[in-house]
């Protein structure tokens, strides 16, 4: 499938003129146009005035993404064949090729990976100005309403790149290299995945000009029927991005599923790669749901739907039982990527095989199913049931179990290994530090008793940020200072990457531990202001977050210097047995000079036993 | 950079080389590892069974609460003492400025394995029944207790307006909150916009006001108090409802039986200030009494810090 597309006599397009990116915006602003004129007509005939915010936003909106699709290079590259005729290839060279409709995965890899690192920066900005509100009691910087709105902003941002970076970045550019495939199962989708984003990016910000929205990013109902139209495009946002999950995860499942090379049975995929097949899975599945859930909210804000208005015989509970049918198993979409960057690295710099890889495998898969099954949990102090109480703090409770055999299997590899302690290695044993936390904090949000009195306070937003940023974002940058090199063929310079390591380890956990004690002692979440004993502690987390966020301009600085002058990494500087570092960083086109056979253990470090993979060349040897 | 090469571990000469420099064949580090497991198992213990993290508890339910927290903590100690000295240990022992070799092909332990597997299991089962199940069937049978008194609590974007239906009082938007102390009291909830939610830390159960409906918690006070003392005796709202949300809070003063009966026949309005008037409230369910009050204050005990 793949090599039709990328391989030769098609046309090329995109090397010259104005650059597609340019060309989308400008045909997603007549498609809007269009869509508010055909609303604006509509409402006319109908005999309503012919301007309402809301509906022309909601058609126009349809009309504008389908028009910046065709503009960003659909057209060239696939509509055009439904219509018979010759489609191309959009193939330029140099910086161009991120900015239009590419089918290289190595390509949407690194347009992922760019974005999400751009929206975590803003996002983390956003938690600055929210830390900055609450250093002292009172009025700080914006008061409420505006406390409020970038809380919602930081919430929804930071979920989305929790989704979608590690999955984003190394789900396209590693995983099919770990699989031996050319490419993703379905190039297009997987272009089309990532081309949703820049509307959502666009959504965020036209939400803040009509006056943000104010129910964080879990929009819950009444408050998000009622309140200003920012919510309005926070919910058009939502679905845009969970269309892009769901496209994205059709093509994860599949190439996991029909791409593997010659040799790689089930046993042999390298435990990232399960993780991307279960986060795949997870969001083929569930994503549906929320946007389910925002669709009835607009239409209750816009058609007067009135599924959650209780005056009309709605339910404004229905509302998160159907949010978080999705949203529970979305943190572990958020979580297992950066699980699985976690025990991809630990082999390689303990020198060790990965200890218990069936346990590893076992245990992804058992967080992802049981992950199906607890989503009430949320709800504990909504008017559940005793039963329904009782059997989802069982689910909840049960998810520790496979929780445990990831840590099983990460304690069992660094055990009497030769612990090399580079910058990826460090910020993997950050990820064991911070999510045991992160896990056992959790345990007291699954026992009823104890939640009753910890939930919706910062002991939440403590635990959620252990798992998430402790977990989850750690793996991100785990995940950066592991494959740089294969994605860009140049090294991170270590120096710089430790004092990262080391400001954002610590500034990590300065600012989360005494979360924990606020929460406990009457801060509850999402509050622009509290209770005068609790300034001191407040002051000092913000401090600390301030040296958290300091953290990342040792690693923007990094990054930026080293991609362009680091130095050359070679095809594989840390020795790792995995087929992506089989080949040349960067890869070529085609990913290898030769056909990938996979004939043995991914991480047998230490046996002399087959390599984990041989890559015949054209002359029928091996490499 | 070069690709580096790595030395094989030799599995039949039972020791690596940095073993062998190292004068240990692994079972040392066992001993060590659990040495240091005990070590901070005991430190972990003595630092959870000797500090306070919660504040004032006030309520005989919240006793329910804080016992399964308690438990809960001593039960995490050993746990995360475990993978804390497994990792604090390997690093310590076994970090290199660059392998010259690789380690021991350990691909499995099936014991060990097993064992973390069946533990673990058995660990999350004790847990779901004790604190949990326990705990929340315990809860459930006091939310049944027949209540000594009813206060029926309507949140509104961003204030309160309670009424005690038995005694024919409505107060709009009131200045605090009292109510008597040992007396098992049913909280009846609802809104009349979004979802709020009750909260008194010092009482610790929550329960969510969703408009539509009316959800209910029982609580039985146990000690006095008052917010202008210790600000874990305030009725929090605890779910995002709006702009006014973070100061969405009503002072609670838990008092003896006779102060709250004074307090609720109107004796105890003096030393309130900023009361606008005293109407008649509906009242229509009570022959007794009849004194009901519409109360509304501005609202000025409930700024938090200095608004500048």
């Amino acid at each position: 499938m793949a090599t039709t597309i990328s391989g030769t006599g098609a046309p090329t397009i995109g090397s010259r003129g104005l650059p597609f990116a340019f060309r989308g915006l400008l045909w997603g602003a007549v498609g809007f146009l269009l869509g508010a004129l055909l609303t604006a007509a509509i409402r006319v005939l109908l005999g309503y005035p012919a301007f309402a915010l809301e509906p022309v936003v909601v058609v126009g909106y349809v009309f504008g993404l389908s028009g910046w699709f065709l503009g960003v290079g659909v057209w060239e590259t696939w509509a055009k064949g439904w219509l018979g005729r010759e489609t191309a290839v959009y193939k330029p060279e140099g910086w161009r090729r991120y900015f239009g409709f590419n089918m290289d995965h190595k390509v949407i890899g690194i347009q992922y990976g760019v974005t999400f690192i751009a929206l975590f920066l803003i996002a983390g900005l956003l938690a600055m100005f929210m830390r900055a509100e609450l250093m002292e009691t009172g009025r700080t910087i914006f008061g409420p309403a505006g406390y409020n709105r970038v809380m919602s902003l930081h919430g929804l941002m930071m979920v989305l790149v929790a989704v979608t970076a590690v999955p984003g970045a190394f789900g396209n550019y590693i995983m099919p290299l770990q699989l031996g495939a050319e490419d993703m199962a379905f190039p297009r989708l997987n272009a089309l995945s990532y081309w949703f984003w820049p509307p959502v990016a666009i959504l965020l910000l036209a939400s803040q000009f009509v006056g943000g929205w104010d129910t964080g990013w879990t929009g819950y109902v009444p408050l998000a029927v009622v309140n200003r139209p920012g919510q309005l495009f926070y919910a058009l946002a939502f679905i845009t991005a969970g269309l892009s999950s769901v496209v994205a995860a059709v093509n994860f499942v599949t190439t996991v599923v029909k791409m593997r090379a010659p040799g790689m049975t089930w046993r042999r995929v390298p435990i990232f790669t399960w993780s991307i097949l279960l986060t795949g899975i997870l969001s083929l599945l569930f994503t549906q749901a929320v946007a389910v859930a925002l669709t009835m909210t607009i239409l209750d804000r816009i058609f007067g739907g009135a599924f959650f208005d209780p005056v009309m015989g709605g339910l404004p509970v229905l509302y998160q039982h159907i949010f978080w049918f999705y949203s529970h198993p979305a943190v572990y979409v958020m979580v297992l990527p950066s699980l699985g960057v976690l025990l991809e690295i630990l082999p390689p710099f303990s020198r060790k095989p990965l200890f218990g890889y069936k346990w590893a495998v076992g245990g992804i898969i058992g967080i992802s199913a049981l992950s199906a099954t607890v989503w009430a949990h949320h709800m504990f102090t909504t008017d559940i049931g005793l039963e329904s109480k009782i059997g989802f703090m069982l689910t909840t409770e049960a998810i520790s179990v496979p929780t445990g055999l990831i840590f099983l299997s990460a304690v069992g590899t660094i055990w009497r290994g030769r612990l090399w302690l580079k910058t990826p290695m460090l910020f993997a044993l950050a990820i064991v530090f911070n999510f045991l936390i992160g896990g056992v904090t959790g345990v007291f949000l699954s026992d009823v008793p104890a939640d009753v009195t910890l939930q919706d306070t910062f002991w939440v937003v403590a635990h959620f940020h252990y798992t998430i940023v402790g977990a989850g974002i750690f793996g991100l940058f785990a995940g950066i200072y592991y494959w740089f090199p294969k994605m860009t063929g140049r090294m991170l310079d270590e120096r710089l990457g430790k004092i990262h390591f080391w400001m954002m380890f610590l500034g990590f956990n300065l600012t989360f531990l005494p979360m924990f004690w606020l929460g406990l002692n009457g801060m509850n979440r999402r509050i622009a202001d509290y209770q005068p004993s609790l300034e001191g502690v407040n002051t000092f987390v913000s401090l600390a977050g301030f040296f958290l966020g300091a953290s990342f301009l040792f690693f923007l600085w990094n990054a930026i210097v080293s991609w362009r002058k680091g130095e050359p990494a070679g095809d594989n500087p840390w020795g790792s047995r995995t087929l992506e570092w089989q080949t040349t960083s960067p890869p070529p086109e085609l990913n290898f000079d030769g056909e990938p056979e996979v004939t043995g253990d991914p991480y047998g470090y230490g046996t002399d036993g087959p390599a984990h993979a041989v890559v015949h060349t054209e002359t029928g040897g091996d490499e | 950079m070069t690709t580096l090469t790595w030395g094989v571990y030799d599995p039949d000469d039972k020791l690596s080389v940095l073993e062998r420099d190292m004068g240990s064949d692994g079972r040392r580090d066992i001993v060590a590892t659990g040495v240091l497991w005990a070590i901070l198992t005991a430190l972990g213990e003595w630092a959870v069974l000797g500090t306070n993290m919660l504040p004032t508890l006030a309520s005989r339910q919240g006793e329910e609460v804080d016992g399964a927290f308690r438990l809960l903590m001593i039960y995490s100690v050993p746990v995360m003492a475990l993978v804390l000295a497994v990792l604090f240990y390997s690093v310590a022992r076994w970090r290199v400025e660059t392998p010259e070799e690789d380690g021991p092909p350990i691909a499995d332990h099936k014991g060990f394995s097993r064992g973390w597997f069946i533990v673990s299991s058995a660990l999350a089962l004790l847990l779901f029944i004790h604190p949990g199940l326990t705990g929340l069937l315990a809860l459930a049978e006091e939310a049944e207790a027949e209540p000594d008194l009813v206060v029926e609590l309507t949140a509104v974007q961003w204030h309160w307006d309670v009424s005690f239906p038995e005694h024919g009082v409505t107060m709009e938007n009131p200045p605090e909150l009292v109510l008597p102390v040992g007396a098992t009291i049913r909280f009846d909830l609802t809104s009349t916009d979004v979802i709020h939610a009750f909260w008194v830390p010092a009482f610790r159960l929550k329960q969510d006001a969703i408009p539509g409906q009316t959800n209910s918690v029982t609580i039985t006070p146990t000690e006095v108090g008052s917010y202008g003392e210790d600000d874990a005796f305030r009725l929090q709202c605890a779910e995002l409802c709006g702009t006014g949300h973070a100061r969405m809070f009503l002072p609670v003063r838990v008092v003896e039986q006779a102060e709250f009966q004074q307090w609720l026949s109107g004796a105890g309005m003096g030393p309130m200030e900023g009361m606008e008037g005293m109407d008649m409230g509906e009242g229509d369910d009570m022959g007794e009494g009849g004194d009901g009050m519409d109360m509304s204050g501005d609202g000025d005990g409930m700024k938090m810090g200095d608004e500048g």
